[in-house]
């Protein structure tokens, strides 16, 4: 898996190379353009992904992992479930902020989150969902001039 | 004499009342943030730094400089009743905190981390207070080599010693060169990297790089931690006070901690978490009874807290007198500054002395609030321990969008932090440093201009970043900081070739 590490870090560095490379520098006024800089980085990471890989190489063998059971299976695809899931609802704060209104998106993704993660205490977590989402709604339109969207609502 | 005048003009600034209640806020969130496990200084300060935008300038920069400070009292409680750091420099405190804890000795635990954070805490702000005119004097006589040559410097510290892999630490630091790389070049004007994003064009947003880094990827890891369980904290018992024996046994550990922790702050990437270790090897070499390291001496709490604690202002002498940041939480703080339009450095402290020397003696205040904070109130302050993790992380969550979006009302910046966040969790992944990135990001525009105007000077020759003696001191300190752990690497493989050859 490190491995893979330092091959992803000397891909980073190629690809940057590359664009580096690619750059069209017109007439520059100091000596070394506005090229140069970005090259030293590309060649840094270079470098460094290829002390990566010789650094895994000097260590011994890792012991092979010890073998995954049904439980721990079921718990990682619960947590792969779960980061899905509050990406998705982080995306969809963002696309649904205008039409409906930061404070009801805000609410609803908060909600969503502690009924997954706060199960059970449904009276507390529209407090708190409500509470927070008002404190952060009306503290930065109304006291830091924010333009965040009203949507629905009438405020 | 100048430095009298100085620290009576800043008192003028902190104490104003606005600054009063901004530094209490700081010490605050920072005492809570530094409770919250997981949730270090620069995690709190990068989700929080987006929501001061708009906010005077001083009393921001007072309130989040008081959040660093703060949560390196707070972090305490975490070690100390449910065995888990609140942050890397907390770390070592769980070795004899936690155990003091198991014996009915938590109130003395965190009594005496309060009070040596609060000792060794202001005796570093008095030697930041002393250093800061010398260190400012020096640095205004720098031109853009040395400059070059002080950010090299910093950058290869910074990459060497925050993590056990030097090219992992390298890595991140040019990754976070990389980044600053993005936008239109100022000096030619020619647009780099931008793949014809208008956003891009000013650079890649600190923000969404600084909240994508720590707080969404902390929000991931809560998330999965969830699924492991929460953790359960032990209830305090007895007094939150000391014996007169254990008051006796923590003088010293306190004194030495403090220097340590100041001395260490100051040095680019050593940062709390080398100095807490040093200060902990360092009582235990000094007790009577070593043995007991571990299973709750005092000395090892009281040391490397009052070192932590120190470490803070050290860390503020670089960042405050050079403009440059010699680990990630200052590297976050000069984020905060440049977003203000401020540039901190030798030429600051002559044009803004008011808001140097308010924050310097904000300090003073903010020590004084938190040991109030920390020793009556620290009972209300656990309670933080037994907040539900699903709160927790969907009021990160929230804010952390939030915050980013409301800066610019900018969507596209939200989403550039969404993939920061990958970026952060693969880091975390596979232990790659995130400070080096984050120092790279925010120094490399002034280390590429440094460069360019430096070889301007010299008409394309680089031998100017050699050619004074304080370039090469520093190229020297860059070599040995590069060689340190890979000296240190051989030595560890002879050692253990040696142990193999007897043990056959």
């Amino acid at each position: 898996m490190q491995r893979g590490l330092a091959l992803a870090a000397i891909a980073l560095g190629g690809a940057y190379l590359a664009l580096v490379l690619s750059m069209r520098v017109g007439d520059v006024e100091d000596p070394v353009g506005p090229r140069m800089f970005p090259l030293m980085i590309a060649i840094g990471i270079l470098l460094t992904g290829i002390a990566m890989w010789f650094e895994q190489a000097g260590k011994p063998a890792a012991a092979p992992a010890a073998p995954i059971d049904d439980a721990e299976r079921a718990l990682r695809r619960s947590q792969a479930i779960a980061v899905a899931g509050v990406a998705a609802g982080a995306v969809a704060f963002m696309l649904l902020m205008q039409p409906l209104g930061f404070f009801t998106v805000a609410t609803l993704l908060m909600l969503g989150m502690l009924t997954a993660f706060n199960r059970g205490r449904h009276g507390l977590n529209v407090a708190v969902a409500v509470g927070v989402s008002a404190v952060l709604y009306i503290g930065l339109k109304r006291y830091l001039g924010v333009a965040l969207p009203s949507g629905i609502l009438p405020f | 004499m100048e430095t009298l005048g100085h620290v009576i003009n800043g008192f003028s600034v902190a104490l104003q009342p606005m600054n009063i209640l901004f530094v209490f806020l700081g010490a605050l969130l920072g005492t809570i943030i530094g409770i919250l496990p997981g949730i270090g200084a620069t995690a709190g300060i990068a989700l929080l730094l987006p929501l001061t935008f708009g906010m005077d300038p001083v009393a921001a920069l007072i309130m989040l400089t008081g959040i660093y400070y703060g949560s390196s009292y707070g972090g305490t409680a975490a070690s100390v009743l449910i065995n888990t750091p609140g942050d890397g420099t907390s770390v070592i405190t769980v070795f004899d905190g936690y155990p003091m804890a198991r014996n009915g000795r938590a109130g003395a635990a965190l009594a005496v981390a309060a009070v040596g954070s609060f000792v060794a805490g202001t005796i570093s702000v008095i030697a930041l207070t002393l250093l800061a005119v010398p260190f400012s004097a020096v640095a205004l006589k720098f031109g853009p080599a040395e400059n070059f040559m002080l950010m090299a410097f910093t950058m290869t510290a910074v990459g060497s010693f925050t993590s056990g892999s030097l090219p992992k630490g390298l890595f991140s630091a040019l990754v976070g060169l990389m980044i600053a790389t993005v936008g239109i070049d100022l000096q030619s004007g020619q647009e780099r990297f931008t793949f014809g994003m208008p956003t891009l064009q000013e650079g890649v947003p600190f923000l969404s790089v600084v909240v994508g880094f720590f707080a969404l990827t902390e929000v991931v890891y809560q998330v999965l931690g969830w699924y492991r369980g929460e953790l359960k904290p032990i209830r305090m018992e007895g007094k939150l006070w000391c014996t007169p024996e254990e008051w006796r046994r923590s003088i010293g550990p306190i004194t030495r901690g403090g220097i340590i922790g100041f001395i260490i702050g100051v040095l680019p990437g050593a940062g709390g978490v080398i100095a807490t270790v040093i200060s902990y090897a360092t009582e235990k070499k000094l007790s009577k009874h070593p043995e007991m390291f571990g299973k709750g001496a005092i000395e090892g709490v009281a040391g490397p807290e009052a070192a932590n604690n120190a470490a803070t202002s050290g860390n503020l002498v670089p960042l405050l007198t050079l403009g440059i940041p010699g680990s990630g939480v200052t590297a976050v703080l000069l984020g905060a500054f440049i977003m203000y339009g401020i540039q901190p450095g030798p030429q600051l402290m002559q044009e803004r002395p008011d808001l140097v020397w308010g924050l310097i003696d904000s300090m003073y205040v903010g020590n004084v609030i938190l040991v109030i904070l920390n020793l009556p109130l620290i009972g209300l302050f656990v309670r933080i321990l037994y907040l539900p993790v699903g709160i927790l992380m969907s009021g990160i969550l929230l804010i952390a969008l939030t915050g980013v979006y409301s800066v610019n009302t900018s969507a596209t910046e939200v989403y550039m932090a969404m993939l920061f966040a990958i970026a952060g969790f693969a880091f975390r992944r596979y232990d790659i440093p995130v400070a080096p990135l984050i120092l790279g990001a925010v120094l490399g525009g002034l280390m590429e201009q440094a460069f360019r105007q430096g070889m301007t000077i010299s008409s394309g020759n680089p031998s100017i970043f050699l050619s004074s003696t304080v370039c090469v001191v520093l190229a020297l300190l860059s070599v040995a900081s590069l060689a340190t752990p890979v000296l240190q690497h051989m030595r560890k493989r002879r050692d253990a070739r040696v142990q193999a050859s007897q043990a056959s």
